[in-house]
């Protein structure tokens, strides 16, 4: 029984050190006085997004656009707080955060290739392999049914947004292997895939398209394409959102009606995502 | 006044009825309001247990018909009759009744809402593959699932203790084995574990004294042993039979007037033959990479 409090006080104190970022976060965005600006913030892989769009709502509506990074979470809490007007979510909501009140508009869909160098026999793998492989614990692509060769893994540097998307989405928040090779660019990436028959690398589709050369897997026997995207199916795809917290005011709706439409659909299509409408 | 009924006798016919009642209306409406062209998208949102099914039926509208968007996102049924109320889909897709949080906020909110059957899926109990049990009968499942069963060996299994595995309340599935296993009187056992579906069948999947329901096509690698339930195993056969009686509705719902685009895919859903069977959702896979799938080299 006492270990049992013991074990619940230690957890109490984590989930408190976990949050307590989140509140100084939410804290230092307290909407200034007076103040007509729309305040976005959330989500790093949606900041040029919003930037793009915030540019164009204010040639239309005159209203000044704020846009700031600090992740899904913090944006959900600001909002939820009315310390901010949207919350800019790279994810759904989960569990207790899907209240009523919360109102969730998809914008934009991404999604992750699995690519290999065209050399390379396979040409589909299940999830679970490819975290295998991005863990190196899988290191041979024999071990894959491939040649006896050991498996070079190529990623974007960290601080990218495709290489948090791939720890968040692919790794599932497991880590890296250390042996790792890291290219700065999507074309250095890709040309190391070129160059070494035994690469495996990751191209978030916010990246551009994939030149003819360089095969996406299948994951789990699904084909990346638009089709499988936009339902759902390819594994590794998230959804974007604008989120929007109890009663908003008009330039709110505004600038969600703006990204919904044609023209905030053509800024998502031009930012590299999967327009949704 | 209600447009449709709840019922999922009149299935198709009825369904296409209701939508096409509501057609006139619509294009008329759309004209007056912008001379943009509209997107030529649906939102669906809501069960799990349903999303494969639609997703598959998404990407052949979205080949069938160039330049639309079908975007599928899951949340479970709660949630997708809550993107109803605020205009954040066009359209639910639902497997079970909503949580009762969910059922008084349509019912605050004033919206109505129009269901369009779809078919029903076989529920059945899941266990570890090594638990020696095949059989258990509706009484049976029923004092598991509220506790007053907590060892195998009350059911012919080995003497352990039951381990039960439930979802959320917003999901369809976990209500709608609510309504067929416990009935109105009694609830789910405080001692069940409340997971998601994945987490479920990972659960049992590592977990030999474990038990839980899903709806069988969520199984996609027979991650679990799948339990006959009064000697009847669920099945295509048993279901169309009606001997299987486990049974949980899929449903489409709108708001009373659903988009032009949400018709339309409500039409070419209810086109589909023999929706009961499984084969039709077994569509060709789309190469979309230059190179040519390698037959040794699927995993």
């Amino acid at each position: 029984m006492k270990r049992r409090y013991i074990a619940g006080a230690l957890a109490a104190a984590l989930v408190g050190a976990a949050a307590y970022p989140a509140w100084q976060w939410v804290q230092s965005r307290r909407r200034p006085a007076g103040q007509n600006a729309l305040l976005i913030g959330g989500a790093s892989a949606m900041y040029d997004l919003n930037v793009a769009l915030g540019k164009e709502f204010e040639k239309r509506y005159g209203v000044k656009v704020i846009v700031e990074r600090g992740g899904s979470l913090q944006g959900l809490l600001a909002a939820k707080r009315h310390a901010i007007d949207i919350a800019a979510m790279a994810r759904d909501l989960e569990g207790a955060e899907a209240e009523p009140q919360a109102h969730n508009h998809l914008i934009a869909r991404d999604a992750i290739a699995i690519v290999v160098n065209a050399k390379n026999p396979i040409r589909h793998l299940r999830q679970t392999l490819v975290r295998d492989i991005l863990t190196g614990k899988i290191d041979n692509w024999k071990t894959l049914g491939g040649p006896d060769r050991l498996i070079e893994v190529v990623m974007r540097p960290r601080h990218t947004s495709t290489s948090r998307y791939v720890s968040e989405v692919v790794l599932a928040g497991a880590d890296l292997s250390l042996k790792s090779h890291f290219r700065k660019t999507r074309d250095e990436l890709l040309d190391f895939i070129r160059q070494h028959p035994d690469a495996i690398g990751c191209v978030a589709t916010d990246d551009g398209g994939l030149p003819s050369d360089i095969p996406a897997l299948e994951i789990d026997n699904i084909p990346i394409s638009r089709e499988t995207i936009l339902s759902g199916r390819y594994p590794f795809e998230r959804s974007l959102y604008l989120m929007t917290y109890g009663k908003t005011r008009k330039e709110v709706l505004d600038f969600i009606a703006l990204a919904e439409s044609p023209a905030g659909q053509a800024i998502v299509d031009r930012s590299g995502f999967i327009p949704v409408r | 006044m209600k447009i449709c009924d709840n019922t999922l006798a009149g299935t198709f016919r009825r369904a296409l009825m209701c939508t096409a009642l509501l057609a006139p209306a619509l294009p008329s409406m759309a004209l007056a309001a912008d001379k943009t062209p509209l997107p030529r998208t649906v939102h669906i949102r809501g069960s799990i247990a349903f999303a494969g099914i639609v997703q598959a039926l998404a990407e052949q509208y979205m080949r069938n018909n160039p330049g639309t968007a079908v975007v599928v996102s899951g949340g479970g049924t709660s949630r997708g009759y809550l993107t109803l109320l605020d205009n954040t889909a066009d359209m639910a897709i639902v497997s079970g009744s909503a949580s009762e949080n969910t059922e008084d906020e349509i019912a605050r909110s004033g919206v109505k809402l129009v269901n369009v059957p779809f078919r029903q899926v076989a529920m059945a109990p899941a266990v570890h593959f090594s638990n020696p049990v095949n059989d258990l009968s509706l009484v049976q499942l029923r004092e598991i699932f509220s506790g007053r069963i907590s060892n195998w060996k009350a059911v012919g299994g080995k003497d352990a203790r039951i381990d039960v595995y439930i979802g959320p309340p917003g999901d369809g599935i976990t209500n709608a084995w609510n309504d067929k296993v416990l009935g109105d009187t009694d609830t789910y056992t405080p001692r069940a574990r409340n997971a998601d579906l994945e987490q479920r069948i990972s659960g049992v999947g590592g977990d030999p004294t474990g038990i839980t329901y899903l709806a069988t096509e969520s199984l996609k690698n027979q991650e679990l042993k799948v339990l006959s339930v009064n000697k009847v195993m669920a099945g295509a056969d048993s279901v169309a039979s009606g001997r299987y009686a486990l049974l949980a509705p899929l449903m489409f719902v709108t708001r009373e007037k659903p988009s032009p685009e949400a018709q339309k895919f409500l039409q070419f859903v209810g086109s589909l033959s023999a929706p009961i069977s499984n084969s039709v959702f077994a569509l060709p896979p789309v190469s979309t990479t230059s190179a040519k799938p390698a037959a040794s080299g699927t995993r």
